[in-house]
């Protein structure tokens, strides 16, 4: 995968007009837009950093900044040409904020990029949560069992909620982890001479491989949430 | 064509609604909604089909009752739905349906059938006119609004409603994101706003988010089947319990009888949003008269249960948009039952703050319709839309699982690749089922298209990879891809959903609409070649008599010829010849008009008056047209 930097120093020139561009967006010259270059990942299209800490508002402000060069609707009437770059590169804009602009789903991203192919979120429960996830399993098959009018429908109510209170603590201390993560990583990505150094690459992979792990915790967790949240209201739920 | 005087397109938007309809377009900088001459915007959707005299809107409303069994209205309701689908409806209509074609609705008047786009296009048809007349020329492009939660089957009817009523469609706009762009013009500031709007027969929720002039869309939910219609209806059933209570039986379920019924719930429903009591009478044929006063809390006793149904979408919005109610800067109303008290605080509640009601909610969807059709017209660039697809899109996979490769609320022009692989040993072929739902199997969700990727070689289970990709354009117009990329074969489809009509009927429907255009057309453009024929001869007389001197009698033999003529083409309706004609006796008086330009200079300087006397129409009515 290119880097942003490297994709400035090609110089590529304008589709229709063949001046060479200042900007990959648009030609300065016939102020037609440019198709998405080749092997531009999102975060170079929107001209930001590979880091995993961005600032959300950055994000959205250069989405919208593109949004308003590439969005078809103001090119109802120019060339065929330029009609499909502008649904093409719409198209990949907002997907590209899509997923950026969630830390987990740009964490994912990332993870893509840095491993070359689509890699596959961990699907295997996470050790340290499996016992929790049993447990609660076993008490939500409880409350679903227990009558209206028993007096333990209450008392486990109240234990599924303090319980629900305490994931969403648990869910948002990964979030805290993962910036932790993210902030070690984009340091040592910062502070490399070059990313294909033995020692950098092995601390890359590792830091990689444990927000993948915070990842799945983080997925489980929030499942967990989901099904305890969907029985309480007397949905009925497959349990995880 | 459809060239203004300032060499501009005219796109016109119009909000196509259950109860009534508006056509609004963008003057200078403002958008407008187009009135007739008494001043009324709205067009009630209502279509009257007598065999004497068919008519549509205030014109169709007139004989609500005593044309009772010609009456068609709430086609909104219907656009796009199987028979199966009308529900209770039907008990409440004066309209019949006939349900013997294979799950298309069709409804009957007399002896004739017809489908929801048909009907809808009459009323097309008749906006489409207002705005001809105002504009003084056809009107052809035009943006029309649906309700957000329409799926693809009635986004297509709305489509094909269009196109037989001979618009091109630009854009189908969401309703409540066009509201929210009559809301958001002149606001520069970011802010989050919802949008409720609960129309005749439909609501939806949608949040959006306004910054710099871009709309963004976050989220949004609703119900196709869900208005002030369904309040009527719970009326109704309250006028029936009062009419058995007095009379001691129930009344005729004739058409007559349920116009009376309706016409006056709707009557007592509106007067109750500013009355806290109101009385009402009901005379049905046959029977002693019913009287009786109805307070606005029994109303809303009658009608909470439904009201209600709006408050899930709410909430499913909000958290889809990841929004608390203090998060929303705004809530801005759309549709007519907005304006029920009973709604209000139900929105006040859900939303934790009082609703914004500056805005008409009648009106306020066809503005932004009109705002949304100048951008896409090109005279607008400040602004801009961003707005998602309802429901979520994707394939059917094996046992029957629903696998979404786009998921709702994901904002459009979007496209998504996933791979997928075969199941059987030696598979060659692989049918695709692409559906639109959120149901987690593929036969509770609505089926788009199917298709085939064939010629695949043979290789083991699980070998092929076939890549599917989704691709959405800013139009919500689907396309999808299959390939195998192994041995490159491919298939790509666009997916069309059915409306209900097969492409013949719609074809054949628009090509009787646009002879139907032509004669309207053509009748307009003889009438103004006549008017103009007219006063030219008018003024060829008068400087014939006044200014005889100055040409030879052949000239005036000449002139006199062409005029003749110019006469005789007025009798028939070809305006070709009329204007052939106008151009002749221009070509013949243009000498002439020249020596009197120069006798008015004259005898201006000897008279020493100004020179405006050579302003004076020369004869022929406007040479300066056709010369360099």
């Amino acid at each position: 995968m290119t880097s942003p930097k490297n994709l400035e120093a090609v110089p590529s020139l304008c589709w229709n007009c063949s001046a060479q561009l200042d900007s990959p967006y648009q030609c300065d010259r016939c102020v037609k837009i440019q198709p998405w270059p080749n092997g531009t990942d999102y975060f170079a299209f929107l001209g930001l950093p590979r880091r995993l800490c961005i600032d959300l508002s950055e994000i959205e402000e250069r989405f919208l900044k593109l949004s308003r060069v590439f969005h078809p609707d103001f090119f109802q009437d120019s060339l065929p040409e330029e009609r499909d770059i502008s649904l093409v590169n719409a198209a990949r804009l907002n997907q590209a904020y899509d997923t950026l602009k969630d830390a987990t789903s740009r964490a994912r991203y990332i993870l893509e990029l840095e491993s070359g192919a689509k890699r596959k979120l961990k699907k295997t429960v996470p050790p340290e949560i499996a016992a929790e996830i049993i447990e609660l399993q076993e008490i939500l098959a409880d409350y679903v069992s227990l009558q209206e009018n028993d007096p333990a429908k209450a008392r486990t109510k109240s234990d599924l909620e303090k319980r629900h209170a305490a994931m969403q603590r648990q869910y948002e201390e990964t979030l805290e982890h993962l910036d932790r993560l993210f902030a070690e990583y984009d340091r040592v990505m910062d502070e490399a001479t070059s990313p294909f150094e033995p020692e950098v690459r092995k601390k890359k992979e590792d830091i990689l491989d444990r927000i993948d792990q915070t990842l799945a915790t983080r997925l489980y967790i929030k499942r967990m949430m989901d099904n305890t949240a969907a029985t309480l209201e007397g949905k009925d739920v497959s349990l995880l | 064509m459809s060239v203004s005087s300032e060499g501009r397109q005219i796109v016109v938007g119009i909000d196509l609604g259950t109860t009534n309809s508006l056509v609004a377009y963008v003057d200078g900088d403002t958008p407008r909604v187009l009135a007739d001459d008494d001043g009324n915007a709205l067009v009630p959707s209502v279509v009257s089909l007598s065999e004497r005299k068919p008519a549509v809107g205030i014109d169709a409303k007139k004989s609500w009752v005593d044309r009772a069994d010609t009456m068609v209205y709430s086609i909104k309701r219907f656009m796009g739905r199987s028979a199966e689908e009308i529900g209770q409806d039907r008990r409440y209509l004066p309209f019949g349906f006939d349900d013997d074609e294979n799950h298309l609705i069709h409804i009957q008047i007399g002896k004739r059938t017809y489908t929801p786009p048909e009907l809808s296009a009459m009323i097309l048809r008749e906006l489409k006119k207002r705005a001809a007349r105002h504009f003084a020329q056809p009107i052809v492009k035009a943006v029309i609004t649906v309700p957000a939660y329409f799926n693809d089957t009635q986004r297509q009817a709305t489509r094909d409603a269009g196109k037989i009523a001979g618009l091109d469609v630009l854009r189908i706009v969401n309703e409540p994101t066009a509201a929210a762009l009559a809301y958001g013009l002149d606001r520069k500031n970011k802010q989050t706003v919802a949008v409720y709007d609960l129309g005749g027969g439909t609501f939806d929720i949608s949040i959006l988010k306004l910054s710099d002039g871009v709309f963004r869309v976050l989220s949004t939910n609703g119900d196709t089947h869900l208005g002030g219609d369904d309040f009527d209806h719970r009326l109704m059933e309250y006028f029936i319990t009062k009419v058995e209570a007095k009379c001691g039986q129930l009344p005729q379920k004739d058409a007559r009888t349920i116009q009376i019924l309706r016409g006056e719930a709707e009557r007592v429903k509106i007067a109750l949003s500013k009355e806290k009591k109101t009385a009402f009478s009901i005379l049905l044929p046959g029977l002693s008269p019913v009287t009786g006063e109805i307070s606005r809390s029994e109303l809303e006793e009658l009608i909470e249960e439904i009201a209600r149904r709006t408050v899930d979408p709410c909430r499913q919005a909000m958290a889809d948009a990841n929004l608390k109610p203090d998060q929303i800067d705004a809530v801005v109303l759309a549709g007519g039952s907005t304006r029920m008290p009973l709604i209000r605080n139900l929105v006040a509640e859900v939303f934790c703050q009082q609703p914004y009601t500056e805005l008409n909610p009648d009106e306020v969807v066809a503005l932004g319709a009109a705002v949304q059709a100048d951008i896409l017209a090109g005279r607008r660039r400040d602004t801009l839309l961003l707005d998602v697809i309802p429901l979520s899109l994707g394939i059917e996979t094996i046992g029957g699982v629903f696998s979404r490769l786009i998921e709702r609320n994901t904002t459009i022009p979007s496209s998504t690749e996933e791979m997928f692989t075969t199941f059987v040993e030696g598979q060659t072929s692989v049918d695709f089922h692409v559906l639109q739902g959120e149901r987690e199997l593929a036969r509770d969700n609505r089926t788009l298209a199917r298709f085939k990727l064939s010629a695949i070689p043979p290789m083991p289970a699980g070998i092929p990879r076939i890549a599917v990709t989704f691709m959405i354009d800013a139009d919500g117009i689907l396309q999808v891809r299959a390939r195998e990329s192994r041995s490159g074969v491919q298939q790509t489809i666009s997916v069309q959903p059915s409306s209900g009509l097969t492409a013949e009927e719609v074809d054949l429907l628009i090509k009787e609409s646009f002879e139907h255009a032509e004669d309207d057309f053509n009748a307009r453009q003889t009438a103004e070649a006549v008017t103009e024929a007219k006063t030219i001869i008018r003024a060829v007389d008068k400087s014939l008599r006044e200014n005889a001197d100055l040409i030879s009698e052949a000239k005036r033999a000449m002139i006199a010829a062409a005029v003749d003529h110019l006469r005789k083409t007025l009798a028939g309706t070809d305006h070709g010849a009329i204007r052939e004609a106008i151009d002749e006796l221009d070509r013949v008086t243009r000498d002439l008009a020249e020596k009197m330009v120069n006798r008015a200079l004259h005898q201006a300087l000897k008279t020493n008056t100004t020179l405006n006397a050579t302003s004076k129409s020369p004869p022929g009515g406007q040479p300066s047209k056709s010369r360099p």
